[in-house]
């Protein structure tokens, strides 16, 4: 699998291109946006790690881009994930907020291939998600943690990450948007559901 | 720093508005008690004269029988009507006391007696603005009143009995009210002038004031900010090359002593990051479900308190909703249940109702510290005793205080019959 890692900091780049490397993945890296569209057209990567405050091109400019090209992401962000991030226009496929351990980020990668080779059409209620797309209903862009809250909806089981806060709230969003009639709401003793509105 | 800012210019506006108006208004209603006080006195002066007076002229009902008497005492006070009410002594305010010899041709007033069949006779009459029957119509309205002295108008007066007669003395304080007035017109006019210059001043002050503070205040979030950004890279670089080091070496006990403390870091770095994070143009107001929230958070823990032997009652009314922040909301839930598992002892208990228009959200629980407020626990980096053998900062509690005030709430703390408790007012 090879792997654009693409952020400013040359120590990180250095230290996690080796370390991917060593793990088994073919890696290339790129300081600022600029090259990174060069490295993108010299050599398509599986997957791209992108920083959100990368310098030259914005990381949401590099975001549409890399969509346009099907390529999945993975953003590394230095403030916690937030539902605002999660709603903007381009979304990335993942998201990793600064610092993790150098286990999380293989873990991630791994995670967002696994589903980008997916067929898997999850459906609950009105709710509608393309894992192998991404993709909400087949209009709105879902991001890998909200496919894995919608996936634990649709199993009934209890949502296991410790702060699905932002997630659901942006699913909620999404799922507005689309003018379903529909919520994600914590019901007393069986956790988060999915609910008809005025349930 | 804002919100203090004119917190502190409208305080010290309502401080020198009162001020003001307490300070003119005892002046002036000194100023009109004395006025009023001198009247009285004058008045009673006069009274005392004039029943002295009448009780030894011939017009004097009880004197009839004594015949006698009648041609000297008809001499002595043919006109019924005193001289010189004031004698020569001027008394304590001098000349411009009642007693000054002034007062007979400065003073304008009536003295009139009314006997037990209501027939009035003027004792005395120096006066222009009334004649002496419209004195003598005032004088009996004024008995009606049933009062022994007040004000009436620009009027002064005193009703007194003696010896079954009445005897009703007015005297006309206009020309000593109008410097009052003059006064009261001057001073509320000023004091309406100093206020709206104060108003003005402060608020440039105010900001004169505070720019200092306010520097300081941006400069320290700058400063938290640029430390939370500046250390998540490296940290994750450390990891990183902590994790080479080991695959290369293996594990040792420097690679796993700078693993530790890297994990120690990123805590404090991640608890850093809502110290400064949280300003009002960085919020994401929603409307929330804050319930859902406070129900979801403690179903997650219920394992950890039951693990660490803690009795969780809850009391949660359902849908109950606000508009704030979500994710500075669900982090102050976070730190409550953090903190709540951390200083518990036997029991925690956490109720979120309505109270009026307010949502009050209680946590309590069981310590052993000593009763009393307990609001130093939202300052920074500040702990109470039975923290000194936990882990943290002291930055939780803080945190949980900036958000709420963010969302236009309120919190505090206090220790009572061995609780500490915490309550947020939203």
């Amino acid at each position: 699998m090879k792997i654009l890692i693409a952020v400013s900091d040359r120590d990180f780049l250095s230290s996690f291109s080796r370390l991917l490397t060593a793990a088994g993945y073919e890696t290339d890296t790129a300081a600022d946006g600029a090259r990174m569209i060069s490295k993108l057209a010299e050599n398509r990567p599986d997957i791209v790690l992108l920083e959100r405050s990368i310098p030259r091109i914005g990381s949401s400019q590099l975001l549409s881009m890399l969509d346009e090209k099907d390529i999945p992401s993975v953003e590394l962000t230095d403030r916690r994930i937030v539902s605002g991030m999660l709603v903007e226009k381009f979304i990335a496929n993942a998201y990793l907020s600064l610092p993790f351990l150098p286990y999380e980020l293989p873990a991630v990668i791994e995670d967002v291939m696994e589903k980008k080779s997916s067929s898997e059409v999850i459906k609950t209620g009105e709710v509608e998600a393309d894992v192998g797309k991404f993709l909400l209903c087949k209009k709105q862009k879902l991001c890998a943690g909200e496919l894995d809250i919608i996936k634990t909806l649709s199993k009934g089981t209890e949502i296991g990450s410790e702060r699905p806060g932002a997630y659901i709230n942006s699913l909620n969003i999404k799922i507005e948007r689309l003018n379903l009639h529909s919520r994600i709401k914590y019901i007393t003793g069986e956790g988060y559901r999915l609910v008809k509105i005025n349930e | 720093m804002n919100k203090v800012r004119r917190k502190f210019v409208i305080f010290a506006e309502i401080t020198v508005f009162v001020l003001l108006t307490v300070l003119m208004s005892v002046i002036n209603i000194i100023n009109f008690t004395m006025v009023s006080e001198d009247a009285d006195l004058i008045t009673q002066k006069i009274t005392d004269q004039s029943i002295e007076r009448y009780t030894h002229s011939p017009d004097y009902p009880k004197k009839e029988e004594k015949e006698e008497d009648q041609e000297e005492k008809t001499t002595a006070t043919a006109a019924g009507i005193p001289d010189r009410p004031f004698g020569g002594d001027m008394g304590l305010m001098g000349p411009m006391g009642p007693d000054s010899p002034e007062m007979n041709s400065s003073l304008r007033y009536f003295t009139i007696a009314f006997d037990k069949d209501g027939n009035a006779t003027t004792l005395s009459y120096n006066i222009s603005a009334l004649s002496e029957t419209e004195a003598q119509e005032l004088a009996k309205s004024l008995i009606g009143q049933g009062k022994t002295g007040w004000t009436c108008w620009t009027y002064r007066y005193r009703v007194k009995k003696h010896d079954g007669i009445k005897y009703v003395t007015v005297i006309d304080q206009g020309r000593e009210l109008l410097p009052c007035f003059r006064l009261l017109y001057i001073s509320a006019a000023g004091g309406l002038v100093l206020i709206l210059l104060s108003f003005i001043i402060l608020r440039f002050v105010g900001k004169w004031l505070f720019k200092p503070l306010e520097e300081a205040d941006r400069k320290q979030k700058q400063f938290i900010r640029s430390i939370e950004n500046d250390f998540r890279m490296p940290l994750t670089v450390i990891n990183a090359n902590t994790e080479l080091l080991e695959r290369k070496n293996g594990a040792s006990e420097e690679t796993g002593t700078i693993d530790r403390q890297v994990r120690r870091m990123t805590k404090l770095v991640k608890n850093l990051s809502s110290l400064s994070i949280y300003e009002e143009k960085d919020l994401n107001i929603v409307r929330l479900n804050l319930s859902d929230l406070m129900l979801s958070s403690l179903d997650r823990k219920k394992k950890r308190f039951e693990e660490k032997s803690i009795e969780l009652i809850t009391d949660i009314e359902p849908d109950i909703f606000i508009e704030a922040d979500e994710e500075a909301i669900k982090s102050a839930v976070g730190e409550l249940i953090a903190n709540s598992l951390k200083f518990a002892e036997g029991k925690a208990e956490f109720s979120l109702k309505k109270n009026g228009g307010r949502i009050v959200l209680t946590q309590k629980n069981p310590v052993s510290l000593q009763n009393g407020s307990a609001d130093q626990v939202f300052d920074r980096f500040v702990r109470l005793d039975n923290a000194k053998d936990k882990d943290g900062a002291g930055i939780g509690l803080s945190q949980v205080k900036d958000i709420i005030k963010l969302s236009s709430g309120r919190v505090g703390a206090r220790i009572a019959s061995g609780e500490f408790i915490l309550r947020i007012d939203l």
